[in-house]
């Protein structure tokens, strides 16, 4: 438990201080992957001791750093099938859920993140990151008829 | 060292698995099985074993979201078309497509219950976070 304790501390500590500076001091919820990357490493550090063997240490705390980050994307960017299974029994469901606008948000972001460009081409960044997705899944898990 | 041998251990179980011509959910079941096992022979120790499971679940929250990603995410939909050329997406087909994931006879990963399993965690981060 030497290695675990820590993690599982880092990983409370920044749950408990994200929502203090979300909830309570009202930080922009823009910042929220800064935040997640600024305060884990913070808390990761804080809760070292000389005991743990330093690289299983970082080995442990990337991989789970990783892993809160790509959880906290469906928190903060919604996720349409969440929204879809919150709201499944409700009578407006298809209004609802194109009141969203997920697609023209999700384009925004695009632009945002300089992936694309105005006139809807993919930037350098954007087929680095497109390219790279799909060899990773090819890689690791992919569709049989892909 | 060890967790970083253990990464390329389930890399490289995850890359052979992948080579099966299989649906992916069965692919990830058999991930799981071989993972395991391993974990089990090679940890005589609880508190190693314990890092090692935590670990492994954490890589293949990963690669779940490698695929997920590849298939499902709605800007790699959106890069895809302008890479080729085709008609970007409307909000209607968008939800088309996701409601198909609630029918029943939907076997492939992204099914019922995994978004079961996602919105009890969603709700619980959204009433501390948002």
């Amino acid at each position: 438990m030497i290695l675990f304790l820590p993690i599982i501390k880092t990983l409370l500590f920044c749950i408990i201080f994200q929502s203090v500076f979300f909830k309570l001091l009202k930080i922009s919820k823009k910042l929220w992957p800064h935040t997640t990357i600024v305060l884990y490493i913070f808390f990761s550090y804080f809760n070292y001791n000389l005991g743990i063997d330093i690289t299983e240490y970082v080995a442990l705390n990337l991989m789970v750093l990783i892993s809160y980050i790509l959880f906290l994307t469906i928190i903060f960017n919604e996720s349409p099938s969440v929204f879809l299974f919150q709201n499944i029994k409700k009578k407006d469901l298809k209004k609802r859920f194109k009141k969203k606008n997920f697609i023209k948000h999700r384009h925004n972001l695009l632009k945002k993140k300089k992936l694309i460009t105005s006139k809807n081409v993919l930037t350098k960044k954007g087929t680095f990151l497109y390219k790279n997705i799909i060899i990773l899944s090819n890689l690791f898990l992919k569709e049989t008829n892909s | 060292m060890r967790l970083i041998e253990l990464f390329f251990i389930f890399s490289f179980l995850t890359i052979l698995i992948n080579l099966i011509k299989i649906n992916p959910r069965e692919k990830m079941i058999i991930n799981m099985f071989g993972a395991l096992v391993l974990i089990f022979k090679f940890n005589d120790n609880v508190d190693t074993m314990v890092i090692d499971i935590f670990f492994y679940l954490c890589f293949l929250y990963v690669i779940l979201n490698i695929y997920t990603t590849r298939y499902s995410s709605i800007r790699m939909n959106l890069m895809s078309s302008m890479m080729l050329k085709k008609k970007i997406m409307t909000e209607n087909e968008l939800f088309i497509n996701r409601m198909k994931r609630f029918n029943k006879k939907n076997k492939s990963i992204m099914s019922f219950n995994l978004f079961y399993i996602t919105d009890k965690l969603v709700k619980i981060f959204r009433n501390l976070l948002i």
